[in-house]
């Protein structure tokens, strides 16, 4: 099915100036629209990353700040002084331990001061040894050893270990400090006199400083900034979120989740961005940095909404701009096709009255485009058919003229034939009824001349003494003998004549029977035939086939007129020498029914063939009984019906009789 | 005959405009050539640095091949130029200049010694190009114009020191080359020995070459070392280890800690088994385990051939290139001062893990690793520092002029050199 032909020009037309309109279109819409978005998410990208620079940068700026600070407050005599006055003996006493005392003298207001001014959370001063011997905040930490002391696992004795090791200032990971209750960083540098390390110095800081870092309100409308550490086998979230402000230190990323995952990158150094589903199941567009300072990833991320916000919008205008131009396309091409297939259109109704047989129209076209020059050419060729027509006309006229005149001389023939066939006819009855008639005297008469012999016979041997002995036995054995003999030739002659008469008779007769239409089912008829032979069946141990023989629509008394002959027939001239095979079979056909009776008896010999359906004529089997009429009498029977008969040899011994019988029986005079 | 002529001159107007279109399709498809970014490689190719440096320029190759087959750096192919330095700090200067003046490279990645980077400092500095120096080295030295990926010796000498003094004993024995980093750096280590209460029992230096060790190991035996911290470079080693073996001082009576040692040396010793259980610092070993330096790994025997090892020099000149990439995509810039600016806040996944740039020394965050030869002559990893360690060139709170000055004390004994004029043997 190709739809193309289903449509009529103008659509097709219509279709394909708006197909090609469109496709421009919408190439150029695309390109456009992918040439814009590509750019504006290019730049969002790359704004994207530069706020990420900015927020590590930032966030790395502060904390380098930090052991700067440290590392100059290390350096501060009155540090130094308040370090070397350390006294292990009695540091466990925490605020009343003497070197506690000694340091908050030197100390206390200094460092208060510097804590408040910078926001740390605490100060501590370490003895080489671990010992913590003075804290700003005094909290329970205070007066502990960091090797041996119950904060041995903390990370302000880690990082306070990895001071001693690496004798550089350290910063701790974010981690939970029991002894302040909350999560904490530290910073702990070595102060140096000379060429020893006279303790350690130590900073606190709360989580606030990486808070006020990370912030991101002025920046974008959804733009939010995540910090985290590894935290087993997830991602624990450090500082507040913008949308989940109390997410610091409780919320935690799974390291298989698309954010999770993209941080964990960020942990192994990857400083990258993609598209990513968050924790909120929001696309986000997103770039990820690693804080070495802190070990945390950090990562920088805006909604994708807000990101490609002006996409969409010229999404939309493209939208709205691609429907206007198909519909003002569509107005334009549907004016233009309609001026360009209203010509073909008109040249198409003169085309279709003309095969409607109208040669009234004319196409009327002014143009001389391909169009006009067709219409003209149209109406040229309309004209040279109505002209053709004409003289076709004419001829035909002539011929019908011809046609019925020979019909009817074909009529009044066939009526002379049929006259002559009825004549033909009723000359064989009259002749063969009205030769009858003298016969039936003649024979009459012969009776009454033998009867008229008796009679003479008798009184002649009354007057016998009259005549000589000679005379006498001349007379004697005229009467006796001679006359007798004569009048039984003329008897057995006038028999068989009578006989033959009686049976042209039965044919004529045939023909002017009427014939009564019934259902007729072949199959008891001919079962019915063949149970009258049983004995002779019997006699000849004959095996009898009957095909599936159908109902037909016939006359009852041909049928089995036809069928009793037929069968008898293959009865009678089976073969004594061996066992009988009779089959019975039909075939329906459109035309009509064929139905064949097959034997296996003594066939027909080839010199004998054209005598087999003739009227008194008998094969050589002249022991069988048999008066040479059965085949005729079929033969005219199935004539008489339109069909036919005809036989072939069996294909070992016998013969194969077929009669065809037309399905509708033609009610046919003979 | 009219209709004839506007018909060929139709045929002539649609074959133009399908000329003009076909012209104009392929015209748009062309695509905008982006010219190659050429970056120079600057190394001793030949002299007696060659057999050390050439690795490292086959690391650097590996880098920039990766980086142009992923479609090269903001769509442009890397050409790397490959200059030779001779071993000669004059020449190294020389083809410096001339690789930025004429060859107008990105930017630069070489270099071995301290001699020949201090020799190209005041080149890239004149010229604000960019020299990315992938070697271990002394600190003391902090140029605009160089990013320092090896490591300090803060990153390397201070921890590898405070582990040996936990792990092999108290009493150490120094020994270098007789040329600057090995001067630097026991300096830094007597400093951190006072600090730790160590006992540095002897300090010996070889002239560049030298296989004069036997008056050096009776020394050590002498003195009753409980550790060899070795600072000695190149062919020297072979002799060294040799004759420690012969005095039979093994690795399990008294361990020595490299700092100069690593596969590529190990693989290219004659006598490596007398290496066998002794120790050396570094931030890379190619044993460390993990997926992108298995890569890395695999790839280089996969370019260079099965039997090649690689050094932690190779594997920073290596990451050292993705670093410059990466800096150069994020900011889609080529530009110098934009590179500078951006080490604020770079880090990169590299074969030895995460990797991240100082905030303002121009030099990495990296980790430090204790490795013990094996029988294979590659390195048991024994030790590795939790965190990445902050760089500080001028470590123990040294003054930056305190340091300066004792290394150009040495620059002035020496006669203008970074090495030791060689004395007459004795």
């Amino acid at each position: 099915m190709n739809i193309r032909n289903h449509l009529s020009i103008r659509y097709r037309l219509l279709l394909l100036i708006i197909l090609t309109l469109m496709s421009v279109v919408l190439l150029i819409s695309y390109f456009t629209y992918q040439q814009f978005k590509q750019t504006i998410s290019s730049q969002a990208v790359n704004h994207l990353k530069t706020i990420r620079d900015f927020r590590i940068h930032d966030l790395r700026e502060a904390l380098k700040k930090i052991p700067n600070d440290l590392n100059f407050l290390s350096q501060q005599p009155t540090i130094k002084l308040a370090l070397r006055s350390f006294d292990p003996r009695d540091f466990d006493r925490g605020i009343s331990a003497k070197s506690h005392i000694k340091a908050t003298q030197l100390l206390a207001h200094y460092l208060s001061y510097y804590q408040e001014k910078s926001r740390f959370y605490d100060m501590f001063l370490i003895s080489p040894g671990g010992d913590i011997f003075y804290s700003v905040r005094k909290e329970s930490d205070l007066g502990t050893n960091l090797i041996t002391g119950p904060n041995r696992e903390s990370e302000l004795a880690n990082v306070f270990r990895r001071a001693r090791f690496m004798l550089q200032e350290q910063t701790s990971e974010i981690a939970f400090y029991k002894p302040s209750g909350e999560a904490a960083i530290f910073l702990v540098a070595p102060v140096f006199e000379q060429n020893n390390i006279i303790g350690y110095l130590a900073l606190q800081m709360d989580m606030s400083f990486l808070n006020q870092t990370v912030s991101l309100n002025r920046l974008l409308k959804s733009g939010e900034v995540i910090t985290a550490i590894s935290s087993g086998n997830k991602l624990l979230i450090v500082a507040p979120l913008r949308n989940h402000r109390l997410a610091a230190m409780k919320m935690t990323l799974s390291k298989r989740s698309n954010t999770g995952a993209a941080l964990l990158k960020a942990l192994q150094g990857e400083d990258g961005n993609s598209l990513l589903i968050d924790y909120r199941n929001i696309a986000v567009e997103a770039a990820w940095g690693y804080i070495p300072e802190l070990k945390i990833a950090l990562m920088v991320k805006i909604d994708s909404d807000e990101l490609m916000a002006e996409v969409y919008a010229l999404q939309r205008t493209i939208i709205i701009i691609v429907a206007i131009i198909l519909l003002l396309s569509l107005i334009v091409v549907s004016y233009i096709s309609r001026s360009i297939t209203r010509p073909i259109e008109q040249l198409k109704k003169s085309v279709v009255s003309l095969v409607s047989g109208s040669f009234a129209g004319r196409c009327t076209i002014d143009a001389t485009d391909e169009v006009g020059e067709l219409a003209k050419a149209f109406n040229t060729m309309v004209d040279n058919i109505e002209s053709y027509n004409r003289q076709i006309n004419d001829q035909n006229s002539q011929l019908k003229h011809y046609g019925n005149e020979l019909e009817k001389r074909v009529e009044e023939r066939t009526a002379t034939l049929a006259a002559a066939n009825e004549d033909i006819k009723s000359f064989a009855y009259i002749v063969s009824h009205d030769l009858r008639s003298p016969l039936v005297n003649m024979k009459g008469f012969t009776g009454e001349l033998d009867y008229v012999l008796r009679d003479i016979s008798v009184k002649v041997k009354a007057f016998h003494e009259n005549f000589n002995e000679t005379d006498l036995q001349n007379i004697q054995q005229l009467i006796d003998d001679d006359i007798p003999e004569a009048m039984h030739f003329i008897t057995t002659a006038v028999d068989k004549m009578d006989h033959m008469l009686s049976s042209i008779l039965t044919l004529s007769r045939i023909g002017r029977r009427e014939l009564h239409i019934e259902p007729v089912d072949l199959q008891l008829l001919c079962s019915d035939i063949l149970t009258s032979f049983a004995f002779q069946l019997q006699q000849n141990h004959t095996k009898t086939v009957m095909g599936e023989l159908p109902v037909i629509l016939n006359d009852r008394i041909v049928i089995e007129q036809i069928m009793g002959n037929l069968i008898g027939n293959a009865v009678k001239y089976l073969d004594p020498e061996r066992e009988g095979f009779i089959a019975i079979g039909a075939k329906v056909s459109d035309h009509g029914i064929t139905i064949s009776v097959e034997d296996n008896g003594f066939g027909i010999l080839p010199q004998e063939a054209d005598k087999v359906f003739l009227i008194f004529r008998r094969g050589i089997h002249q022991q069988v009984q048999g008066e040479g009429m059965g085949l005729a009498y079929v033969q005219t029977l199935v004539r008489n019906q339109g069909g036919s008969i005809k036989f072939s040899p069996a294909p070992q011994f016998g013969t194969i009789f077929t009669a065809f019988l037309p399905l509708q029986v033609q009610e046919n005079s003979f | 005959m009219k209709i004839v002529r506007m018909h060929s001159f139709l045929h002539i107007f649609l074959l133009l405009s399908l000329l003009l279109s076909v012209g104009l399709l392929f015209a748009a498809c062309q695509k905008e050539e982006h010219p190659p970014i050429k970056i120079g490689i600057l190394h001793s190719l030949t002299g007696t640095m060659a057999t050390s440096a050439k690795p490292v320029v086959d690391a650097t190759l590996l880098a920039i091949e990766e980086i142009n087959n992923r479609g090269g750096v903001l769509g442009r192919q890397l050409i790397p130029l490959i200059a030779d330095g001779k071993s000669d700090p004059a020449t190294f200067a020389k083809v410096a200049e001339r690789l930025i003046t004429q060859d107008k490279v990105a930017a630069l990645f070489g270099c071995w010694t301290s001699a020949c980077r201090k020799a190209l400092k005041p080149v890239v500095e004149k010229y604000n190009n960019v020299l990315f120096y992938p070697l271990q080295y002394e600190g003391f030295e902090q140029s605009d114009n160089i990013i320092y990926t090896g490591a300090t010796a803060n990153q390397q000498v201070i921890p590898a020191i405070s582990w040996a003094a936990e792990h092999l004993g108290k009493r150490l024995y120094l020994i270098g080359s007789d040329y600057i980093f090995p001067h630097a750096v026991n300096w830094i280590i007597k400093k951190q020995a006072a600090l730790l209460g160590l006992t540095i029992v002897g300090e010996a230096y070889l002239p560049l070459g030298s296989t004069t060790v036997e008056p050096i190991i009776t020394d050590i035996m002498v003195k009753k070392a409980d550790v060899v911290i070795n600072a000695i470079n190149g062919d020297s080693n072979n002799s060294f280890f040799h004759a420690l073996a012969m005095a039979g001082l093994s690795a399990t009576k008294l361990p020595v800690l490299s700092f100069s040692i690593g596969e590529t040396a190990l693989a290219s010793m004659p006598n490596s088994e007398d290496l066998n259980g002794h120790y050396a610092a570094w931030s890379y070993f190619q044993s460390l385990k993990n997926p992108e330096n298995s890569a890395f790994v695999a790839a280089f025997k996969q370019r260079f051939g099965a039997d090649r090892v690689i050094s932690d020099p190779m594997a920073t000149a290596y990451f050292s290139v993705l670093l410059w990439a990466q800096i150069v995509n994020s900011r889609d810039s080529v530009n110098v001062d934009s590179i500078i600016d951006s080490l604020k806040s770079q880090s990169i996944s590299s074969p030895e893990g995460v990797i991240a740039t100082d905030f303002d020394n121009h030099h990495t965050w990296r980790k430090m690793r204790i490795g013990r030869v094996n029988k294979q002559n590659q390195f048991d990893i024994v030790w590795e520092s939790g965190h990445l360690i902050a760089p500080h060139p001028y470590p123990l709170q040294i003054l930056p002029s305190d340091g300066e000055q004792m290394i150009n004390q040495y620059y002035k004994a020496w006669g203008h050199s970074w090495v030791a004029p060689k004395k007459d043997a004795k």
